[in-house]
């Protein structure tokens, strides 16, 4: 049924109700529209051109920009970045915050002060907590090092040296964003009924074993949430290395040394801003939007999967 | 019997274990943000002394007074600026978002669940990879370095606002029907009912959200870093960011934690207040 016959058909009670549903979504909508949905399309109309900031009259140059994308080594080196650290993000986040949960999942003295502790840091502004990161991984005075000496380790180079780069902002990530899966992983578990766990110890089902076959299936819903957004927002991933690297070389770009921070928000930003090629700039949103766009169908595909709702 | 006490006793060792491993990470959590607080009372001389001094011989707070009166810094304008825009952001949210939440929960207009669906479609989508057609329609827009650039977005539902509408509307939802009619037998139009009569339902969701919104505004950096560049304009993650352009301030690494620790007090001082409302929001964001 058009809208139109669904109007001319109403009520006037009915009728009235529309049109306040229209005014009170209305504003909401327009600003939907105009700051996300023609951005959208905008950009994919940025990428076909040769656009500079100051130029004048931006060249058309068809799929120029993407033929650019993939036979730049700096942006295969800043996906690839990027991959790893959303891999080191999953591998080592997602366990310890469960695990944390786990341990969380009883009563004890202080635990909520405990908790709070834990999360803390996701609270905090990325741009300060990256700034006291600098001087934590600092090589010679860092307090990172400092700890790790009392082990026998010698001064890692965190933020001057290649091969460190990703482990560092790993590090630095997990710390700020364990909290966060933590408290969604405890409210997961809080959810699954203490039946089954009373069933299994009548069976005499090892507390290994009854975290394998309970817990684990009917948390599966909680995990599937937290993985995928981690993996969303960790693709995204820009203050972090650009506050820990910039200025640690010559270059300020904040892509850290030989490029071995830089990432793909960090590589747009410094293309756009820095270097004025907006249209190539564009050209990777695109390539990023296409990323958050697999996950998120992923996401839709195996919430009707793999997932167990019957907790 | 013996049985039942030996297995307590296995219980409470490892409760303690785990206890003590919890204790443990905790202090590493927490690590960062003293080694901050105490940096930034030391001078340019002793944060170079090892090992580190936890509680500094020579306490002083002239890095603090530094970054308001030096004629480079001046955070009493940044956290003026900041202000602002968090109050913008959060009495927008409240008037657009809630009227849109309502909106989608309890009336009834064609093409509703279609319209639902692009709002929340809205969260899959940062600003990171639409910094630079964002940019230019700032542009377009003369809002480059202006306040509204920083706050109409968020208000009208964008740039993540929509999930306050999303989170209100589960609010609304849950409220009687009876409310609805008994205020349209009482005479009520759907405004009035609106303001007088459901708003008042959800003052809980309002002072969790007023939070989040806080939260989201004061910490926000990648939206104000490309719309704003003149430092009259600059909210504090800016002013904390200034330091990256000059290399020397970057070793002055007193003076940045100082930074850092302005820029983290009053989230830190809200959180340890309203400490309930963070988690509640998470926990109804993850699993409804």
């Amino acid at each position: 049924m058009g809208i139109r016959t669904r109007l001319i058909m109403a009520s006037p009670r009915k009728r009235t109700e529309m049109m306040w549903g229209f005014i009170f979504v209305g504003p909401v909508i327009l600003g939907i529209l105009i700051f996300m949905g023609f951005p959208t399309l905008y950009g994919f109309f940025i990428s076909t051109f040769k656009w500079t900031f100051i130029g004048k009259n931006p060249d058309f140059i068809g799929l120029g920009n993407y033929v650019r994308l993939v036979n730049d080594p700096d942006f295969l080196q800043a996906v690839k970045n990027t991959f790893v650290y959303v891999a080191g993000i999953l591998v080592f986040s997602i366990p310890l915050s469960l695990l944390l949960a786990i341990m969380f999942n009883r009563k004890m003295p202080f635990g909520e002060l405990l908790k709070i502790i834990y999360y803390l840091p996701v609270i905090t502004m990325m741009v300060a907590v990256s700034m006291v990161w600098r001087w934590v991984l600092s090589t010679e005075y860092g307090i990172l090092n400092y700890f790790l000496g009392f082990f026998g380790a010698e001064n890692v180079p965190w933020l001057n040296d290649p091969r460190w780069a990703m482990p560092a902002l790993i590090i630095m990530s997990v710390w700020k964003g364990v909290g966060f899966n933590m408290v969604l992983f405890i409210a997961g578990l809080k959810n699954i009924s203490s039946m089954y766990y009373e069933a299994a110890d009548i069976d005499g089902a090892s507390p290994f074993r009854q975290f394998i076959s309970i817990t684990l299936p009917l948390l599966s819903p909680t995990t599937l949430f937290i993985a995928l957004t981690t993996m969303m927002n960790s693709f995204q991933i820009f203050a972090q290395a650009k506050i820990l690297f910039s200025g640690a070389t010559e270059e300020s770009s904040g892509a850290g040394p030989d490029n071995a921070a830089n990432t793909i928000v960090l590589y747009l930003y410094n293309n756009a801003f820095k270097w004025g090629s907006a249209g190539y700039a564009a050209a990777q949103g695109v390539f990023l939007f296409i990323i958050l766009i697999m996950i998120t169908s992923i996401q839709m595909k195996l919430q009707k999967r793999w997932v167990h709702y019957d907790a | 019997m013996t049985h039942n006490i030996m297995n307590i006793k296995k219980i409470k060792i490892s409760s303690v274990i785990i206890y003590l491993i919890l204790i443990a990470g905790a202090l590493f959590m927490i690590m960062p943000f003293l080694w901050m607080i105490s940096s930034s009372f030391k001078d340019v001389e002793s944060i170079f002394i090892f090992p580190p001094q936890w509680i500094p011989d020579n306490i002083i707070l002239s890095n603090y007074t530094e970054l308001f009166t030096s004629s480079y810094y001046n955070f009493g304008l940044y956290y003026f600026n900041t202000m602002i825009v968090v109050l913008f952001r959060v009495t927008g949210m409240f008037i657009f978002c809630s009227m849109a939440a309502y909106g989608f929960a309890r009336l009834d207009f064609p093409f509703k669940n279609l319209l639902f669906m692009v709002v929340l479609a809205t969260l899959m989508l940062p600003i990171q990879v639409l910094m630079v057609p964002l940019y230019f329609e700032m542009r377009f827009f003369g809002w480059i370095n202006t306040f509204k650039a920083l706050f109409i977005p968020h208000s009208l539902g964008a740039f993540g606002g929509a999930f306050s509408i999303f989170l209100l509307r589960q609010y609304f939802m849950a409220l009687p029907k009876d409310l609805e009619n008994a205020a349209e037998i009482d005479g009520c139009s759907i405004p009035r009912t609106f303001f007088s009569v459901m708003l008042p339902q959800v003052r809980t969701a309002y002072a969790a959200l007023a939070i989040f919104t806080f939260q989201g505004a004061w910490n926000d950096f990648v939206w104000p870093l490309i719309v704003i560049n003149s430092p009259k304009k600059y909210v504090i993650s800016l002013g904390i960011s200034l330091f990256l352009s000059d290399r020397a301030a970057l070793t002055n690494w007193p003076l940045l934690m100082a930074s850092s620790v302005l820029g983290l007090i009053p989230i830190l001082v809200v959180f340890l207040f309203f400490q309930k409302y963070f988690m509640q929001n998470l926990v109804m964001s993850g699993l409804k």
